[in-house]
């Protein structure tokens, strides 16, 4: 796979596993935050605004939990569409940005499926383990691509 | 006939009673994001220079939080609304907490 920055733009290589993998760690992204299953939302992702105050926490819930999901599903549903496209895949920045809230919630669910809990937990040698590493890989590549399109 | 008036809720008390304590906006630690995203969202949202958007989130990093901003409560509660956007762990507090 090839991450890079190229005339303005991050350039992603996807191979056609890659792609497929991007595309199915949607759908299930979609399905859980949607609103189409009955199970609660996840909660790390979907955060209390209040710690210490449940009365305030559920009102700011309330507030603000609806535009909280547009927004994720207006970013998901982009990296998708961007992500179904043939290789090599070009984005503009403004892109770029969008793409890395969505790669975070896809890398919190990871980690605690695989039980990332503290600074110090190792990732396991797992597919999981393996998909998280190559999240947090592809982030990486997008904040650096950023910050250099950002010092020129 | 007389009516009293009761204040709307608590926390109206608790502002009437505690007018000089403002609402801050306070960033967890969480074992997953990158050091560099989270420095990029303080910087990208908040509009902190690098160097200060580094020093707020190794303070996270080692203190397990940071203060990020503080100000009226609608405010400190567009800017936690807007790190859950961004997959930062964060909450809306009282400056006597932080």
């Amino acid at each position: 796979v090839i991450f890079g920055r190229d005339d303005g733009q991050f350039v992603l290589a996807f191979s056609e596993a890659e792609s497929e993998l991007m595309h199915s760690l949607i759908v299930e992204y979609l399905y859980l935050i949607g609103g189409q299953h009955d199970g609660p939302l996840p909660a790390r992702l979907f955060p209390a605004g209040y710690r210490d105050d449940p009365e305030a926490a559920e009102a700011f819930g309330d507030a603000t939990l609806e535009s909280l999901r547009a927004r994720k599903i207006d970013n998901a549903e982009l990296v998708s569409t961007a992500a179904a496209l043939e290789p090599p895949i070009r984005l503009g920045m403004p892109v770029v940005e969008r793409w890395l809230p969505t790669l975070t919630d896809l890398r919190l669910l990871i980690a605690e499926r695989i039980g990332l809990e503290t600074d110090g937990d190792e990732v396991p040698d797992t597919d999981h383990g393996l998909i998280y590493l190559w999240l947090g890989h592809l982030q990486e590549a997008m904040l650096t691509a950023l910050w250099e399109e950002g010092a020129e | 006939m007389l009516r009293v008036m009761e204040p709307a809720s608590t926390e109206d008390v608790e502002i009437l009673t505690r007018p000089d304590v403002p609402w801050i906006t306070i960033v967890w630690n969480d074992p997953v994001n990158l050091m560099s995203y989270v420095t990029y969202v303080f910087h990208s949202y908040f509009g902190f220079a690098r160097p200060e958007a580094e020093r707020l989130m190794l303070l996270v990093h080692h203190e397990g939080r940071a203060v990020v901003a503080t100000g009226p409560r609608e405010e400190m509660e567009r800017h936690v609304q807007a790190m859950h956007e961004y997959g930062l762990w964060a909450t809306v507090g009282k400056a006597d907490e932080g």
